[in-house]
């Protein structure tokens, strides 16, 4: 996996929930799962344009506490179909593993980032060196970069990639009791 | 260096002698509890790549407290095919629409979640489980993982110790002290990082706690971010100790031990939004009504409709106030029913729900429409929690919103405060 990821930072601002923010609450309660019902709903009630300026591998930068609340996951596998990578100030452990189970790279401990950058920004960021360039200007920022063993968990494909090697490893998971 | 109550039940479930916060670890789960909301999608991840069956099925247990009366021909078919999973998968404890009630509360009464036992659930409000000194991490999503592998990964959180003191007023019961205290750690006036720790209850206060009291305070703070809540171990009814049940060493690492005194406190009243947006229910008073809901993971317990009724007593509900009355578990509905306080809540003109969520869960049963406002002891209140995006979720103690039933307008629970007339 390449851990080095150029896009648009979309910047958010502190404490954005899942539910209601990231993805409207009705649409949660609908346990909907497919991407592609999901994707013109991600961060509608925050911003409905929003998802319309979004480009494929495109960077969110949110403030502290991003996904607060329930940490569900609709809005994460909506992101993930995009592409997209988060980069915020603080994260819930619930909703990093939330992000690690489907593969979103993610910087959860990037203090100040949500002033540091602007809407539109040009950005490249070095998920294993927890570097963050202004394209534009050349500045660097220095963040805790993306510890191994959760790059290895994101490399492999977060929670699916893990489970389909438990099942090749325990076959027997995969047939049916009988009658 | 001694540990916590919960980094020793940690260890002992992965398999560790010692555990520290910041480990990562694989604890292995003596139990496994989906709601009947998640089981299909469960089923649908893992079918999808080819599993047939989960690892350890003798440990899963399936609640129906979501979607307990099926109002949609969506919920049917959602029932059906739970039952259908259930017995694909031989499910060890499948609990039907009608069996058991509410997943975070009748597992306590049953025995099936005992003291110092470790456990997976897909829901945050498994933390209600820590009113008995067991740790019920929430699984999320991840709770795919951990019905096919068994486990699955998670971080050893730090344990702030809140011990609390005193005697509050009557008319203040412990869902206010919840709403109080998540106040007072969300607005940083105590100090102390929340997010992703462990509160440890202690004080003379918890020492005279039901459990139905322990529960509330579980509950009320989990929605702020806390990963967990518990108290030492006890059984339902608080009957004998058990000297194998886990306790935190006296040189446990607690990141910080915050003593607070409960004795001054008035009743609180949740603002619409979220739990912790507390203000003394003086703040509130007056606010009309459209629908009064008593019930949930927070507050389904004889207890809380025994005091509920107690303010009831004498007094009718509003007219034009829809009172929703939801017994948290089977065996609390039977209660109430024998004890008499079932008619106490008719007489009143209460409606009564079967056991579960009730609305909570999106609304089920009790939905709220546009620019309506409740007044309910619901788990939260973020907007669209109950219905409509615009209706307005306040939040009380069952005393409060059994007051505001009557009173037609958020009223003070507090006793000779309640001005309705009388039938």
């Amino acid at each position: 996996m390449n851990w080095i990821q150029r896009g648009t930072a979309h910047v958010l601002g502190h404490d954005v929930p899942h539910d209601g923010a990231v993805m409207a609450f009705d649409i949660v309660l609908s346990r909907n799962t497919n991407p592609d019902e999901l994707i013109p709903h991600l961060f509608a009630e925050l911003d409905p344009g929003l998802v319309g300026r979004i480009r494929s591998g495109d960077l969110i930068v949110a403030g502290g506490n991003f996904l607060a609340g329930k940490a569900h996951n609709a809005g994460i596998i909506a992101m993930k179909a995009l592409g997209l990578g988060i980069l915020c100030e603080s994260m819930s452990v619930r909703a990093f593993q939330g992000v690690v189970a489907l593969a979103v790279p993610t910087l959860a401990s990037c203090h100040g980032i949500a002033d540091a950058l602007c809407d539109g920004d040009e950005i490249e960021v070095d998920y294993a060196n927890g570097t963050v360039t202004r394209c534009a200007t050349g500045e660097i920022h220095h963040y805790p970069p993306l510890a191994p063993e959760i790059r290895a968990m994101i490399g492999n494909g977060g929670m699916r990639g893990a489970l389909l090697a438990h099942l090749r490893a325990h076959p027997e998971l995969g047939q049916p009791y009988a009658e | 260096m001694g540990m916590t109550l919960v980094e020793k039940m940690l260890a002992r479930a992965s398999g560790k002698a010692s555990v520290k916060p910041g480990d990562i670890v694989l604890p292995e789960p003596e139990l496994v509890i989906l709601h009947d909301g998640y089981v299909e999608t469960a089923y649908k991840q893992l079918h999808d790549i080819g599993y047939r069956r989960v690892t350890h099925p003798e440990r899963v247990v399936f609640v129906t407290d979501h979607q307990v009366v099926y109002t949609t021909p969506a919920s049917i078919l959602r029932g059906r095919a739970n039952r259908r999973i259930a017995g694909e998968w031989r499910i060890g404890h499948f609990h039907d629409a009608g069996q058991g009630g509410h997943g975070h509360l009748f597992p306590m009464e049953s025995g099936l979640v005992r003291p110092g036992m470790f456990l997976f659930a897909y829901d945050m409000h498994c933390t209600n489980f820590g009113a008995i000194g067991a740790f019920a991490m929430r699984a999320g999503p991840n709770v795919v993982s951990v019905l096919a592998t068994g486990t699955t990964w998670t971080v050893v959180p730090h344990t702030l110790r809140v011990t609390l003191e005193g005697e509050p007023p009557p008319g203040v019961h412990p869902r206010d002290v919840g709403f109080w205290l998540a106040h007072r750690l969300t607005s940083g006036e105590l100090g102390v990082e929340f997010d992703y720790r462990v509160v440890e209850f202690g004080g003379s206060y918890c020492d005279r706690l039901p459990l139905s009291g322990r529960v509330a305070l579980c509950n009320t703070l989990t929605e702020i971010g806390v990963l967990n809540i518990v108290f030492p171990p006890m059984l339902p009814l608080g009957s004998a100790r058990d000297p194998t049940w886990l306790e935190s060493d006296d040189d446990a690492r607690f990141e910080h031990t915050l003593v607070l005194d409960v004795s001054h406190l008035a009743p609180q009243v949740a603002l619409p939004g979220a739990p912790d947006q507390a203000v003394p229910v003086d703040d509130t008073v007056g606010v009309a009504i459209d629908q009064a809901y008593l019930g949930s993971c927070g507050s389904g317990m004889y207890e809380d409709f025994q005091a509920a009724a107690d303010v009831l007593a004498g007094h009718h509900v509003a007219s034009g106030v829809r009172f929703i009355v939801v017994p948290g578990t089977v065996e609390t509905a039977g209660r109430m029913a024998r004890d008499g306080l079932t008619q106490r809540f008719l007489d009143a003109g209460a409606i009564l729900l079967p056991p579960g969520c009730g609305p909570c869960a999106g609304g089920a049963g009790g939905p709220l429409a546009s620019g309506e406002v409740s007044i309910s002891t619901a788990a939260t209140n973020g907007q669209g929690r109950m219905g409509a995006k615009d209706a307005h979720c306040y939040l009380g103690s069952p005393l409060t919103v059994a007051a505001s039933a009557v009173a037609g307008r958020i009223a003070d629970p507090r006793p000779g405060a309640l001005r309705s007339p009388r039938r």
